[in-house]
């Protein structure tokens, strides 16, 4: 059991003196927990050397933001034209207590009726 | 009827030629600005500038003082765009490679998915190639230096005009010790009226 102690013991103070000539003048003896901490993620990281990585924002300009309103509001018209086409009904997009319910429908709530906007309104 | 044929023909072949698209040849280095976004004059400009600097600076002199002569070895790292529009960076990288091989002061490693080509290409030889032509795993050249960098902007715009700034940098970094040797940069400032 002695033996086995020293024996041991010589291993463990051998490597460290290895470990200790192999470190250049002035380098970190605990390199080697960097080491291991990088060598995991270098794969992931290097496969991106020569790429750009794009991380790029909106940037606010006047006329594309114009643009852009007008595009949602066109879409936005395009959309309640569609829905009215398909009820068969007049569908007012502004007015909270239009329901399933309250909506009538038929032919006196048509478009193209004058009279069937305001009696339910 | 005849002349009402002929007519409509003539009438038929200007709406077809002035609809037609016109492609034409221009020089690279011809500048044309269509919208102000970043396109190839800023390319060529930032690569020029770039180019001009880094072949000049002194680290270059430095090094090859400090390691007796040995050109050193640049990779290529990554550049971060982080401004408002898609650009890509290796247009004008690649400029700049070009010119490390170029002025044989500089010497280029490869690096990113190229280099894992390389190693694939080299494990396949492992298994393929004849003993005599079969390139060996480990004796790759090692970096000295590795070149990143990062692309920013800034807009401002209001009604009809606009600002746009760009300021594209390139840095040098010693990979021993992380000491930024090099720092160049290009601004370039554009305003558009639309």
């Amino acid at each position: 059991m002695k033996f086995f102690t020293l024996f041991a013991a010589a291993l463990i103070s051998s490597s460290m003196a290895t470990a200790q000539t192999d470190l250049a003048p002035d380098q970190n003896p605990r390199h080697g927990e960097s080491l291991s901490k990088y060598t995991r993620i270098a794969d992931s990281l290097n496969a991106l050397h020569g790429t750009t990585i794009q991380n790029t924002y909106k940037a606010y300009d006047f006329m594309e933001a114009r643009a852009e309103r007008r595009d949602e509001r066109r879409n936005f018209r395009r959309q309640l034209r569609l829905l009215r086409a398909s009820r068969f009904g007049w569908v007012d997009a502004f007015n909270p207590y239009q329901n399933a319910f309250m909506q009538p429908y038929g032919i006196f709530n048509s478009p193209f009726n004058p009279y069937s906007r305001w009696w339910w309104r | 009827m005849k002349r009402f044929i002929l007519l409509a023909l003539v009438a038929c072949a200007v709406t077809v030629t002035s609809c037609s698209r016109k492609v034409t040849r221009i020089e690279p280095d011809k500048q044309v600005d269509l919208s102000g976004r970043w396109n190839n004059t800023d390319i060529r400009l930032t690569a020029e500038e770039m180019i001009n600097d880094i072949l000049k600076a002194n680290w270059l002199t430095n090094h090859l003082q400090a390691k007796g002569g040995n050109r050193p070895v640049v990779i290529c790292g990554f550049v971060v765009n982080k401004s408002h529009e898609h650009i890509e960076a290796e247009t004008f990288i690649k400029d700049l490679e070009q010119s490390f091989i170029q002025s044989q002061r500089v010497r280029l490693v490869q690096s990113g998915k190229k280099r894992d080509e390389l190693r694939a290409e080299k494990a396949d030889q492992q298994t393929n190639a004849s003993v005599s032509t079969m390139k060996k795993f480990g004796l790759e050249v090692g970096a000295d230096y590795i070149l990143q960098g990062s692309i920013n902007s800034t807009v401002d715009s209001y009604r009809r005009k606009k600002q746009v700034y760009y300021q594209i940098n390139l840095e040098l970094t010693d990979i021993q010790t992380n000491e930024v040797v090099w720092i160049g940069d290009k601004k370039i400032a554009k305003f558009v009226k639309n």
